[in-house]
């Protein structure tokens, strides 16, 4: 049947971008704005409007202005190239186009300029590439915090050590979603001992539980630490906060050599693997002893076919604390191309 | 005085009357084709973000990882041994026919189509029409570098703009007997479903076939599976 609903739902915004999960994929989507509606204050989008053969990223909107109260509406517009929202297929690429690096610091949490930095928001993942000064970082996906608009970028998750180069060009990649497997494998930017424990930092979130067991793979000397490559800890704690992306493991690296960050020459002149955690199993007398789930370790899809809103007053994330409204269906005849134009 | 006749009377929108037979059995073949290739791609989705990786940094091409090299197929066999990986494959004796060299024991390498010239070009890389014998030849084998024969796929594992100058990686999935496994359940293995005509309206005019399966790929054994991942050379 032409037109039928195979979805709806709905959700509190919370201010940031919002992801819906639409299982069986969509040809359309329309999205209320009840709070919006009917704010008596501000100029704010209440209805936005998809259909299958829109250009990519571009709604239909509708926004009223200031008290003009739930009538129709008071303009209307098609948010075009803007990326307002964003279907997502978890099973395809999940980069964006490339945007342009032109500079950056020589810190343990480098921050690059760049002159657009598109819907990036603080604990985006980016991907970096060719990265001139930087080589040691080109191909690392890395957590990004402190967006200025249209500026710059910092890496989120201090590395162990500097590039001990600055980056003079490079490129960075909007990284969309994660692989679709859970537990997924991390690059490791620090290890740091922390009594007969070991506090590792990954580049991202990890996303692993307590409880669950990672082997540790530091493949070259440039990575300092080169005694504890091949070993398995259980995770005790995880801090996926922006900036920390840490757990800690049951490891006492005490006495093994200080991690360091390969330095923009080591890797420029001399490839190497990175230093990564793969997750492996479960210690379950520990899942059990941390009152965790004991089969957080279970290989899990979690792919997803959906949609990505943006947030903001003319975003249909809508903002803090907006009842919003959703419905998405599939129709039986979809026409794109004017074949059933007589 | 105008008499006005009113009548009602069954509209009939369309009546297509069709042989589907041929059809259906096209569309089998088809399915069944979709179905494991969607295996694959699920495996091969978990062995991508899941396994082990070891970069090729032995080739000359500037990247991260680089392109493949003898020497990278060396690093992954030696961990696979080192591991007590057990291979799949035993070698194939040596015959006295022009053109051939013997085959050693194996563990498979699982990659994409694309590295079929780069492969040519690595030392020691033996092509399948070059082995002693052809009996034990896979379809979709290439050929055999060192202690790894490559089974090459359209749809094998790649990442667009992975690679330190934005290149697409290859991930060559290195793995040993019993390394993963794809854990079905009772009752949902794959099922091709057929539904005869009867049952898709009041008119009985099309018939259905599909297919469902529930299945989980996962790693048995971190220690027997190695993501070789390589760019392509300049």
């Amino acid at each position: 049947m032409a037109d039928t609903i195979i979805s709806q739902g709905k959700f509190v915004a919370t201010g940031d971008n919002v992801t819906i999960k639409i299982r069986t994929g969509f040809d359309w989507l329309r999205i209320y704005n009840a709070t919006a509606a009917f704010d008596v204050a501000d100029d704010l989008g209440y209805e936005f409007y998809y259909q299958t053969g829109m250009n990519a990223g571009s709604v239909i909107s509708w926004a009223k202005i200031n008290t003009d109260v739930g009538s129709a509406f008071a303009y209307t517009t098609i948010f075009e190239g803007v990326d307002v929202i964003t279907l997502v297929d978890t099973s395809g690429n999940p980069l964006s186009a490339r945007e342009e690096i032109t500079a950056g610091t020589d810190n343990v949490n480098p921050v690059y300029d760049t002159a657009n930095t598109g819907t990036l928001i603080d604990g985006d993942i980016v991907r970096l590439s060719s990265m001139a000064g930087n080589a040691n970082l080109s191909g690392y996906d890395v957590q990004v915090t402190n967006v200025v608009a249209n500026t710059s970028f910092e890496v989120a998750v201090p590395l162990a050590t500097a590039p001990n180069d600055a980056a003079v060009s490079g490129f960075w990649r909007k990284v969309n979603f994660d692989p679709m497997y859970y537990p997924r494998h991390r690059y490791i930017v620090n290890i740091v001992p922390d009594g007969n424990e070991s506090l590792i930092s990954f580049s991202v979130p990890s996303g692993y539980q307590a409880g669950q067991k990672i082997r540790i793979l530091v493949p070259s000397v440039y990575y300092g630490m080169i005694e504890i490559n091949n070993m398995i800890g259980t995770i005790l704690t995880v801090d996926d906060t922006i900036g920390n992306c840490v757990v800690a493991v049951d490891i006492d690296s005490s006495s093994f050599t200080p991690f360091t960050f390969p330095t923009n020459d080591n890797v420029a002149f001399d490839p190497i693997s990175k230093a990564m955690a793969v997750p492996i199993g479960e210690d379950t007398a520990r899942a059990l002893a941390l009152s965790t789930n004991i089969l957080s370790d279970a290989t899990d899809n979690r792919g997803y076919i959906g949609v990505r809103l943006i947030a903001g007053g003319f975003g249909p994330a809508g903002q803090n604390g907006d009842d919003i409204y959703w419905s998405a269906g599939v129709s039986t005849v979809v026409d794109t191309d004017e074949s059933l134009i007589v | 005085m105008e008499m006005v006749s009113r009548v009602d009377y069954p509209k009939v929108i369309e009546c297509v009357l069709q042989n589907q037979e041929s059809v259906l059995n096209e569309a089998a073949i088809r399915l069944g084709v979709s179905l494991r290739q969607t295996e694959d791609e699920l495996t091969r989705n978990m062995l991508a973000g899941t396994a082990a990786q070891v970069n090729c940094v032995n080739g000359t091409n500037g990247d991260v990882p680089t392109e493949l090299t003898s020497e990278d197929v060396n690093i992954v066999v030696r961990a696979l041994l080192g591991a007590d990986a057990h291979m799949f494959l035993s070698g194939i004796e040596g015959e006295d026919k022009f053109g051939t060299a013997p085959v050693r024991n194996a563990y498979f390498a699982l990659g994409s189509t694309d590295l079929t010239s780069d492969l040519s070009e690595v030392d020691g890389f033996i092509h399948q029409s070059q082995y002693p014998s052809q009996q034990a030849v896979l379809d979709s084998e290439w050929g055999a570098v060192g202690n790894l024969r490559f089974l090459l796929s359209s749809i094998g594992s790649k990442e667009l703009n992975a690679s330190a100058d934005d290149q697409t990686v290859y991930n060559i999935f290195c793995v040993a007997k019993e390394a993963y496994a794809c854990i079905e359940q009772d009752g949902a293995s794959a099922l091709f479903i057929y539904r005869p005509a009867v049952y898709s309206g009041p008119l009985a005019q099309n018939v259905t076939i599909g297919y469902k399966f529930a299945e989980v790929p996962r790693i048995l054994n971190d220690a027997w599976v190695s993501n070789l991942r390589c760019t392509l050379s300049a």
